[in-house]
């Protein structure tokens, strides 16, 4: 009979999940000398890597590029009958997330990091044990412990559970076939980027969404562009949007749902992609009996991720928003050095963190919304500048859109910029520097901007807001 | 209408043109005769309180406190018999400054000379700028309670408050004049709110901010706009940024630290400290200040004054020697006894001799004229009574003005030496420190001699290096030989 060996360890730092928090933590207290394990139950990257933002812009690659085939005539281009293998496009974007998470395999092990494959739970406030397959396989201990388990897709009452018809991301990325109709019930980052691709895959998309626009996170003018955009390429949109049920009957799913004017409806479709966002990770971890507080579902932690235990800590999407990768690895970096006792830290500020969807078109944006900000008492200046107007969009082809500055008039700060079009993902970076940087107007203005790219509309964005556009 | 009279704002002395409302002394209803305090009135040099020019009943005040009229304006209409609000308020629109109204107006007596009530008390410096003593503890005991207050000396105001509160006024603590309970010892013990309002952050008045150039404080964009807006200079901001930078955050955070988050009160500023500010900045700013020092062996001055002090029963302090020190050698060096005027240069007979006299809340400098001419008892009898009535606040205008030098002494705080600011027109200050005891070289051997150290600001468009080295030496000489000022 085999012996069940316990493996028993002690570390500087244990990190849970490693997703874009956990392994950038795991990296970072490398860098610093400390001993690192780094515990996770499936695959190393977690949901960003394998099941969230990269394999989602393969798919979302290949869309844009039979998007354009479909578009060859406008370029002087001719195809013959653009076509496309559904299996092909899942398996380019397997093959993308599972050589970046080999990647992430590889950094491990040139840094030095201690992988445990299993479910982590706290049995101390310096303690985890590690189980596998229901057994313990370690425990190990350490003075400071940070957990990163991120989120998963939140559920609805009256949905039923059925992986074959009602989608989470996860089967949605990895579809058999393109269905022919499609609820989305969601009109975030995420249903609108499913409803992107499968709307121009053929799909007949129909999107839900309880508030009162679509991408309610970003600036009004954003929402009404995009929805614009949306329609007209015929997805069908249902605002105000309350789910009664969705119901599994003969192999289709029935949804009923009752609109923002108080109407009924009453249909079928193929497949559901459950997109009403998401929930923290937390279930297993022991995070009750270690006294670590929760509220609204989410770890409460200080502008240093530190829980309500000391030497305990949780970054990204367990904790409060903005939920994005990004954000989850700052905060891992940032809370590493806080336990090395690092001079001069700075805790994340959420209104610099961007925030990209990769719809066609694309959405990025950072810091207020001109309401937000109004809300908040600043006395804005704003600019706004259709990309049309750009020389570089119509050579591109890529007319549709606007970026939008949102200023305090008495301080001249960017408090603000939101970006609707082609490649504006790529370019918001430009103005989190300025943001970080605090540069006011008069910086901006001062920039040169390269001829003809798209980011010359951030410039006339700029000028705009203090009535000074050139090509307006 | 010849049953309304009008009381006016006084002038008290020929420099006099505008006072501030303080505070008034009868209400609306009291009856007033001629000679009766009735109102406040503070100037630029001092407080006073002007005195009813009729007999009647106060029917109008006209002039609140906090205003500030200009001389012969209308403070309030004094009624004989029975008048009608129409009638008072016709008379107050037809209204006319008296032409003759250089004539000290609301001052009984024998006008010739401006005459300043009698201080009771020189303890207390009673103008609003001086900080008020905390209350003296009386939670035992109910406001109310207590033996008739008819006798306290309280103004009509506070009285009416009082009453309207039911505080008996020997359960509030006296701030005003002359131990006076004033309209806001009351409403402090009522507990009705008498400070200002604390600032709201970011509100840009008030701030306590250094001048100092910090375009070259390293700082973020946002950050330097913002504390342009909020009139916060970058010197006085801590950075947190990197390399550094002072950032947004810092800005905002000095902004509520100096808002009134932090532990301070606004208190408003006084006519006084108004006046010092204009015109010590102004003298700052404009002359081309330089100094000189000397240190100056005081051991033969201080065994005299011991002298005339012990045996001949006077007290003479060594500033009263310094100022007749002074007289002495601006009359033997009259070149620094001028004052600078853009094309011309005056040149004064006489030494008039203005010294600096510090009060809580303020600065005076009354002046000893002709101090050359005096005796050293004489300057120090005048002195002594000007110090004292500065302190009472019951100075009249035309003692504090027109000196052609200046001295002040800090010796008496143990100052070891330092420089004073100009007091403009004139064109040199005398600052003068402590005598301390220290080691000297004697004909070559270590002895020990108080020394004094003064310092003489100069004002170099009209007084050159030398000759403020001539005057100095002139001074040290008189103040190490007193007995040549005799002669």
């Amino acid at each position: 009979m085999a012996e069940i060996k316990i493996d028993k360890q002690s570390f500087d730092l244990v990190v849970v999940g490693a997703g874009p928090g956990g392994y950038v933590a795991a990296i970072r207290a490398a860098q610093l000398g400390m001993r690192v394990a780094l515990v996770e139950s499936q695959h190393l990257g977690g949901t960003c890597l394998n099941w969230g933002c990269i394999p989602t812009k393969s798919l979302l690659k290949s869309a844009e590029v039979y998007q354009q085939m479909k578009n060859a005539d406008d370029y002087g281009l001719t195809v013959k009958e653009p076509g496309f293998d559904i299996e092909k496009i899942v398996q380019r974007s397997r093959s993308t997330a599972d050589r970046l998470s080999q990647g992430i395999g590889y950094l491990m092990d040139k840094n030095g990091v201690h992988v445990f494959e299993g479910f982590a739970s706290l049995t101390a406030c310096d303690a985890i044990s590690v189980s596998a397959h229901g057994a313990t396989v370690a425990t190990i201990t350490a003075p400071h412990i940070i957990l990163a388990t991120g989120a998963s897709p939140k559920m609805i009452p009256g949905v039923a559970t059925d992986s074959e018809l009602i989608w989470t991301a996860r089967e949605a990325m990895t579809p058999e076939v393109v269905p022919e109709t499609l609820l989305i019930i969601g009109a975030g980052a995420i249903g609108i980027e499913f409803a992107s691709f499968y709307n121009t895959f053929g799909s007949d998309v129909t999107l839900l969404e309880v508030a009162d626009r679509i991408l309610p996170q970003e600036d009004e003018d954003i929402s009404r562009l995009a929805m614009r955009s949306f329609k007209r390429r015929g997805v069908q949109f249902s605002l105000g949007a309350r789910v009664q049920s969705v119901e599994v009957k003969d192999g289709r799913a029935h949804a009923t749902w009752q609109d923002g004017a108080g109407n009924a409806h009453n249909a079928v479709f193929d497949r559901v992609i459950m997109a009403a966002g998401i929930v923290a990770n937390t279930r297993g971890l022991g995070l009750e009996a270690q006294g670590v507080a929760m509220q609204n579902g989410q770890v409460v932690v200080d502008e240093w991720s530190q829980t309500t235990v000391e030497g305990i800590y949780a970054i990204g999407d367990m904790t409060a928003p903005p939920l994005l990768a990004h954000k989850a690895s700052h905060e891992a970096v940032t809370c590493v050095e806080k336990i090395a006792r690092t001079d001069n830290l700075e805790p994340l500020d959420p209104l610099s963190v961007p925030s990209c969807i990769y719809s066609s078109p694309q959405i990025a944006s950072v810091g207020l919304t001109e309401s937000q900000a109004q809300a908040q008492g600043i006395s804005v200046r704003v600019g706004k500048f259709d990309l049309g107007n750009l020389g570089k969009a119509q050579a591109m082809g890529d007319m549709e859109g606007f970026v939008k500055t949102v200023f305090d008039a008495d301080t001249g700060e960017l408090v603000g910029a939101h970006m609707i079009g082609a490649d504006v993902t790529e370019l918001i970076q430009g103005y989190v520097i300025a943001r970080k940087m605090e540069t006011t107007e008069e910086e901006l203005m001062e920039t040169v901007f390269a001829h003809p790219t798209m980011s010359e509309a951030m410039h006339e964005a700029v000028l705009d807001a203090y009535d000074r556009a050139i090509h307006h | 209408m010849s049953n309304l009279k009008a009381l006016t704002v006084p002038k008290w002395g020929m420099s006099m043109e505008e006072g501030e409302i303080t505070e008034w002394r009868v209400d609306v209803g009291d009856e007033v005769a001629v000679g009766d305090e009735v109102v406040d009135i503070e100037t630029s040099k001092i407080i006073n309180t002007a005195e009813s020019t009729c007999n009647g009943t106060l029917v109008r005040i006209v002039a609140q406190p906090g205003e500030i009229h200009r001389v012969a304006m209308l403070l309030g209409v004094v009624a004989q018999g029975e008048v009608t609000d129409a009638e008072i308020d016709a008379f107050v629109a037809n209204f006319e400054p008296d032409a003759a109204a250089l004539v000290p107006s609301l001052v009984s007596g024998d006008d010739s000379k401006p005459q300043v009530p009698q201080a009771v008390s020189t303890e207390n410096a009673a103008s609003p700028t001086t900080t008020v003593p905390p209350v003296v503890e009386k939670s035992e005991k109910a406001l109310s309670d207590g033996p008739d207050d008819k006798a306290v000396n309280a103004s009509s105001v506070a009285r009416r408050i009082a009453k309207a509160h039911n505080i008996n006024l020997h359960n509030v603590n006296p701030t005003g004049r002359n131990g006076r309970v004033s309209k806001w010892d009351v409403e402090k013990a009522a507990g009705i709110s008498v400070t200002a309002p604390v600032k709201r952050a970011f509100e840009t008045s008030q701030k306590v901010v250094s001048s100092l150039d910090d375009s070259r404080i390293a700082a973020t964009p946002v950050a330097r706009r913002l504390a342009k807006k909020l009139a916060l200079n970058l010197n006085d901001i801590v950075p947190t940024g990197r390399r550094n930078r002072v950032t947004k955050d810092d800005v905002e955070n000095a902004a509520r630290l100096l808002s009134g988050a932090s532990d301070f009160s606004v208190q408003k500023v006084s006519r006084m400290r108004k006046v010092i500010a204009a015109r010590l900045s102004e003298a700052k700013q404009t002359i081309p200040h330089y100094r000189v020092n000397v240190e100056i062996d005081i051991d033969s001055l201080l065994a005299q004054r011991k002298y005339m002090n012990g045996e001949l029963g006077h007290h003479i302090s060594v500033n009263d020697f310094v100022i007749k020190a002074c007289a002495s050698a601006l009359k033997r060096v009259p070149e620094v006894n001028v004052q600078y005027a853009g094309d011309t240069v005056r040149a004064f007979e006489r030494a008039d001799i203005s010294v600096a006299v510090a009060f809580d809340g303020g600065l005076v400098t009354p002046v000893i004229r002709n101090a050359c001419t005096k005796s050293l008892l004489q300057i120090s009898e005048e002195s002594r009574d000007l110090a004292h009535r500065a302190h009472s606040g019951a100075l009249a205008i035309d003692e504090l003005q027109g000196g052609t030098f200046s001295v002040s002494n800090l010796g008496m705080f143990g100052v070891d030496q330092f420089d004073a600011i100009i007091n403009a027109p004139q064109a040199a200050i005398l600052a003068v420190g402590a005598g301390k005891e220290k080691a000297v070289a004697r004909d070559g051997k270590l002895a020990s001699a108080t020394m004094m150290t003064v310092s003489l600001s100069c004002d170099h468009r009209v007084i050159d290096g030398a000759l403020a080295a001539k005057f100095l030496q002139s001074v040290k000489g008189f103040l190490e030989n007193p007995a040549s000022m005799l002669v």
